[in-house]
């Protein structure tokens, strides 16, 4: 089946899907964006049942393996010690993730220069701040102004209250005279745009019923359906079409009903996660690209990065109220973030506060984890005696490109409409294990500091469900051997093929990506304008 | 026995007893042992939705049931000491069935509507009401952050 054709096409209505849309949608070209899912009422969130835990185990998973509904498609990650985690919907992962909004670090875009290691990015935080500023404000992202960690920027709403486990990990930061800062989140602090301020009611993962959570169908969206900007939900994009001019013409794609329609457009923007866009790109051979559209330099898939965590957590005096506020922002330390040539690993990683969820998900291992937690006296003892009284702090590192971590189409595994399900092949870097032993023995310090009587969980453990940010696996670069777009996320190979999400990340830094992907996606939609009389030269 | 039910009275007697030692009451009364709260309804509903549980289930019943008797009969009338045996041999000879129990438990139990607010939660969805929190002072936070601020500039330039 045919549709008319379109100027631009973008597959996905997440966070970088919208945020290119945004930026684009002044031009008054015709665009269209394609989502496999749908969206997501906010009365059907976990979060308005009392029995909302059950659904962060069931059809509110993160793991879509677990979700299993019609508009997931399944991973394989068997060979990984990280599952991928996400949402298909209006919104994609901003729907499920915490709103935990740190920028990057302007030596994030340096490392090759800096530490001799993986490569530079061809943009820089320079470049980006506009672009961050811009987001923020559309997105409304609460924090302080004046983080040293920084080159000064002003969150446009104030910070979130830290709480009692912010105040109490903050006392021990400064007995050891370390770094830390309230953490920047897309969650509200003040009522916003027609939005309500979080009400701390600590499910942010299961669905954000008051809208204090920044997803993009209730921050971009209404934006861009008011500037005409058309969206069709339950559309599954099987494969890049290739013209006869070189150029990408267009998707093949499945509706609801299973029926493959042809979609043309002039230009064509992926949007689906560092997982789902090399999936999408493998998929889409031709007698000019038999390896995958784009593919020339055979990186498509290759590099994938995960932010490996595990997490670290100390038994205090009095209660630590751990399921009140939002989940994963309370105050960030960066302390250990930046290279030391003294330690004996490059780059670094970020402590962040850690809330001790609630009592159901804490009986059943905690929120990455799958640890079942004893029966008998040693239950009631974990539950009375320690649940209410921890305190911890995440241990998030910078993982570091290898092509031999990646993503490819499994042989056998498809979706519901016959398309090979993405097979994930990932080790941890040596590196990122000696940061993880350093890290962890710096958490303990950090949490007997603040007046932890002792440390219960020592960390040891790299969480499964933490492949929250997929990135790496459609680098940008100036060089077309060693990268698969340019320094404005257009394909090398084919002229009229953009990617913003976080595939085209060439390294992770240590910080959650999901506001530098919006940055990103804002700054090519910019380039794009800039562009435009040549674009596709 | 209810049309609906898969269970006979006798073995969801004998998993309440079970429950009650896979999550004993406090000492003080004030948090209900696992099988005071109707999880045993909570769990035959579950296995009754999956063919691999219930099969489990069964055998694993009939598993403590019969772990039971070489203790010298009905698990109920065991001492205190014996039923806790039972319980640990069911974990080594039954793995598959004791995980999937543990795991069910915890769900059923924990999302019992009076259970969360024996640990602070509310007993209602968390949305819209969610919890009292004091906006941050950030006179006070700007104070705690002095030292912080005090030690400069963190970051590297990278032109």
């Amino acid at each position: 089946m045919s549709n008319q054709p379109v100027d631009v096409l973008i597959v996905g209505a997440g966070a970088s899907g919208a945020a290119i849309a945004w930026s684009l949608c002044e031009t008054r070209m015709n665009i269209l964006c394609l989502e496999q899912g749908d969206w997501v009422e906010s009365e059907s969130f976990p979060s308005q049942r009392s029995d909302y835990e059950l659904y962060r185990y069931g059809n509110f998973s993160c793991d879509p393996n677990v979700r299993d509904l019609p508009e997931d498609y399944p991973i394989n990650a068997d060979d990984s010690p990280i599952t991928p985690v996400n949402f298909n919907a209006v919104g994609g992962a901003t729907i499920n993730y915490l709103g935990h909004w740190p920028r990057f670090h302007p030596s994030d875009f340096r490392i090759k220069t800096l530490d001799g290691v993986a490569d530079d990015w061809p943009v820089d935080y320079q470049t980006l701040e506009p672009f961050y500023n811009i987001n923020d404000r559309i997105m409304g992202v609460s924090g302080l102004a004046g983080n040293p960690a920084y080159p000064p920027y002003e969150p446009p709403l104030p910070p979130l209250p830290i709480g009692k486990l912010g105040h109490t990990l903050a006392r021990g930061f400064n007995e050891l005279g370390w770094h830390w800062w309230p953490s920047d989140a897309a969650i509200l602090s003040r009522d916003h745009q027609g939005r309500e301020k979080c009400v701390n009611a600590g499910v942010c993962d299961l669905g954000c019923a008051v809208g204090a959570k920044a997803s993009v169908d209730i921050t971009y969206w209404p934006l861009l359906e008011r500037r005409g900007v058309r969206l069709k939900t339950r559309c599954r994009v099987r494969e890049v079409t290739l013209g006869s001019n070189g150029l990408a013409d267009g998707v093949l794609y499945y509706d609801e009903e299973g029926i493959l329609h042809e979609q043309k457009a002039e230009i064509v923007i992926l949007a689906c996660n560092g997982v789902g866009t090399p999936r999408l790109m493998l998929n889409s051979k031709s007698g000019r690209f038999p390896n995958g559209i784009a593919n020339s330099s055979g990186l498509v898939g290759k590099n994938l990065m995960f932010h490996p965590l595990s997490g670290v957590v100390g038994l205090f005096d009095e209660p630590m109220e751990g399921f009140k506020g939002p989940m994963a922002c309370s105050i960030l330390s960066q302390e250990f973030y930046e290279t030391d040539p003294t330690r004996d690993f490059v780059r670094g990683y970020g402590l962040h506060s850690g809330r001790y969820t609630t009592p159901m998900t804490y009986a059943l291992g905690g929120y990455g984890t799958d640890h079942l937690i004893p029966w008998g006296e040693e239950h009631r003892k974990q539950m009375d005696e320690l649940y209410p009284f921890l305190a911890g702090l995440t241990v998030v590192t910078e993982d570091l490109p290898r092509e031999e971590n990646q993503v490819t189409l499994d042989s056998e595994l498809t979706d519901s409409n016959g398309i090979p399900a993405p097979k994930i092949t990932y080790t941890l870097d040596e590196n990122t294990k000696r940061m993880f032993t350093h890290a962890e023995a710096k958490a303990r310090e950090a949490l007997l500091a603040a007046g932890a009587r002792e440390i219960v969980f020592p960390g040891g453990e790299v969480w499964r469900r933490a492949g929250w940010h997929l990135m790496g696996t459609a680098r940008m670069g100036t060089d077309p051997e060693r990268s698969v777009v340019n320094a404005w996320g257009r394909s090398h190979d084919v002229k009229n093929l953009f990617i913003v999400d976080g595939s085209i990340f060439v390294t992770s830094a240590a910080v959650n990506p999901c506001s530098t992907i919006q940055a990103l996606a804002l700054y090519i939609g910019d380039s794009i304008k800039k562009n435009l009389a040549n674009l596709f030269d | 026995m209810p049309n609906d039910a898969i269970w006979s009275e006798s073995h969801k007697a004998l998993l309440n007893q079970i429950l009650d030692e896979i999550i004993p009451a406090s000492n003080d009364g004030r948090i209900p042992s696992g099988g005071s709260l109707g999880v045993a309804e909570y769990l035959e509903a579950r296995a009754k939705d999956t063919p691999k549980l219930k099969e489990q289930f069964q055998r694993g019943l009939d598993q403590a049931s019969a772990l039971a008797e070489r203790k010298g009969g009905a698990f109920e009338d065991l001492s205190s000491d014996d039923r806790r045996q039972v319980v640990a041999d069911i974990e080594e000879l039954e793995p598959d069935f004791f995980s999937a129990l543990l795991r069910h438990t915890y769900m059923g139990y924990y999302t019992e509507p009076s259970v969360p607010p024996l640990f602070g939660l509310t007993d209602k969805a968390p949305h819209p009401d969610g919890y009292n929190v004091p906006d941050e002072d950030v006179e006070k936070l700007e104070r705690l952050l002095e030292p912080v601020k005090a030690r400069g500039r963190c970051y590297r330039e990278a032109i």
